[in-house]
């Protein structure tokens, strides 16, 4: 965030997600998210696997595409007020890697 | 043995599993594979032969570097100023009486300004060499500050250094894209630069009408009442300016006001012509309406008019002014002001408090002008009766306005008066005033001086006209 004077990029939400080991970081979330609804006595392991992806879902879709603009003060005069995360990422190029890794991982789980 | 009992158990689930499901799966970790190796859309590369290329570089003519400009372009053959600029200025040569630049209080001149000017030289040096960010804020910005909202009678002021940054610099701070803004069409062209800077909608209103801004505030009125989510968050702001420098005149701030309470839009006034003039104290157009200072939103001037000094400043209830701390790029990116000049500044308002006179004096002096020149015949003055700042205009329209305006000017100077024709860049204005000529009345003129440049005018305008 360009505040007072400090240097990088105009809007963090476009590069936070390609950052160095985030899809290590990211898959230990989910592994995380698995295991507490694990730990659960009343929900047998197909259950547990069925919600870890659908909480998974569900969560990533409204963080990623219903919720619009940063939660900081735009550094770009507002452009990204109503462009949802996933247009933000790398400033909406398309098919990159963070991109097609985000797009695996539903379809893996 | 038991690891391959699993394995058989495995693979038994396999052979029983519904097709439908195995159909699924493989389905998906085609679509996986699909997705990790599907390369990005690159349109189809146009391969041009050697004969095309050649062709291309033919027929190409490079514009030139520098476009033409006429050979009688004023910027070629500028009118320099030898000594300093006080109420008489020596213009290539000639020592002339000055009626051209905005040293509306005279205190150019002033004996006090100048010692403390030296002084701080000495301790200070000449430059900041920082943005207030980083090892740039020096004590006697805090100090300029401090006074200035105080003398402002609000809450707090911010100090920038470039006085036609000032405004730029705050307009984009508070208004981003999605946002509109009501301006009036005759500002100058720094706010204009922060308008387009801001990237919102500009909905520009004729000249201190206020008929043509109400009926343009009911239309946005209507547009939020069809679609409320989106009135919600749009902000809506007014840009004026409290005299304009381009027509001379006060903005209507009694009405604008009533507008900004019914409609709720936020006012930012520009008052680099007003601050140090109007008003009883010099404080600018909301003494001089005799309204609350809480009622404006923002004010920001230019230090360089009547201060004397440079730089500018912003100013306003804190919770509006600190935003720019973060948010005004030319506070946050810009060397600070040097804090020789921030002590210039300094003595003036200090100047300024202990002698209202001079702004008595100044505006006495504007009327009094404003009342000789209507003795011209073929020029017109444009301008409020109190108004330093005063547009000479031809009465009747000519075809080449601005020569005829020049050659006054001219034959002004050779007879020892230095006024100036006021210029614009006419490609990036939005709005480009009539050629006129821009006359300032300041405060240590006499009235038989004003007079005597009047009747000057009078010959002149009489004979080239």
């Amino acid at each position: 965030m360009m505040l007072g004077g400090t240097p990088g990029p105009t809007n963090p939400n476009s590069s936070w997600l390609s950052s160095k080991g985030m899809w290590l970081t990211y898959g230990v979330g989910i592994l995380g998210l698995h295991l507490v609804l694990l730990s659960f006595p009343f929900l047998s392991v197909a259950w547990a696997w069925t919600l870890t992806n659908v909480v998974h879902n569900t969560g990533m879709f409204i963080l990623l595409h219903i919720i619009k603009g940063t939660p900081w003060e735009p550094g770009d005069q507002g452009k990204s007020y109503f462009l949802t995360h996933w247009e933000q990422i790398d400033n909406g190029e398309q098919f990159t890697k963070t991109k097609k890794f985000l797009t695996v991982v539903p379809i893996v789980l | 043995m038991d690891t391959t009992w699993e394995l058989y158990e495995m693979f038994q689930a396999f052979l029983k599993a519904p097709s439908y499901h195995l159909a699924l799966e493989a389905f998906l970790m085609v679509w996986v594979l699909w997705l990790i190796f599907h390369k990005s859309y690159k349109p189809e590369r146009l391969e041009l032969t050697e004969k095309e290329k050649e062709e291309l570089i033919a027929e190409w003519k490079p514009e030139p570097l520098v476009p033409d400009s006429s050979k009688n372009h004023y910027a070629l053959k500028p009118r320099v100023v030898s000594g300093a600029l006080g109420k008489k200025i020596t213009v290539n040569g000639t020592e002339c009486l000055n009626m051209g630049t905005h040293n509306y209080l005279g205190l150019i001149d002033s004996p006090e300004i100048k010692e403390a000017a030296v002084k701080g030289l000495r301790k200070y040096g000449v430059g900041s060499c920082g943005p207030r960010g980083f090892y740039g804020t020096v004590d006697v910005h805090l100090d300029l500050e401090a006074q200035l909202a105080e003398f402002m009678g609000v809450e707090e002021a911010i100090l920038y250094s470039y006085g036609f940054s000032c405004m730029p610099s705050a307009i984009p701070a508070y208004a981003k894209r999605g946002d509109v803004i009501f301006c009036d069409e005759g500002v100058s062209f720094p706010i204009q630069k922060g308008l387009s800077a801001s990237r919102s909608q500009i909905v520009f209103f004729k000249h201190n009408n206020v008929e043509d801004l109400e009926r343009l505030l009911l239309e946005q009125d209507d547009l939020d009442k069809k679609n409320p989510k989106k009135a919600k968050v749009t902000r809506r702001f007014l840009v004026i300016e409290g005299l304009y420098m381009n027509y001379g005149d006060v903005c209507p701030l009694i009405e604008l006001l009533e507008l900004k309470k019914r409609f709720k839009v936020r006012l930012f006034i520009d008052e680099s012509c007003s601050f140090g003039v109007l008003g009883k104290n010099g404080r600018g157009v909301t003494e001089h309406f005799n309204i609350p200072v809480e009622d404006v939103d923002l004010i920001s001037a230019c230090l360089d008019y009547a201060i004397g000094s440079y730089g500018g400043f912003c100013c306003g209830s804190s919770y509006v002014v600190d935003h720019q701390r973060l948010s005004g790029l030319g506070y946050c990116f810009s060397a600070s002001l040097p804090p020789l000049q921030s002590i210039v500044a300094s003595v003036a308002i200090d100047v300024l408090k202990s002698k209202p006179e001079l702004v008595e004096k100044l505006q006495k002096n504007a009327r009094f002008a404003h009342k000789e020149l209507q003795r011209l015949t073929k020029l017109l003055v444009c301008g409020d009766e109190v108004s330093p700042v005063k547009h000479l205009r031809l009465a009747a329209d000519r075809a080449e306005a601005q020569q005829l305006l020049e050659q006054i000017v001219d034959h002004m100077q050779e007879e020892g008066v230095a006024l100036t024709v006021a210029r614009y860049i006419d490609e990036e204005e939005h709005l480009v005033p009539p050629p006129s000529i821009r006359l300032i009345v300041s405060a240590i003129l006499d009235e038989e001086e004003i007079s005597s440049v009047v009747s000057l005018l009078e010959k002149n305008s009489d004979t080239l006209l």
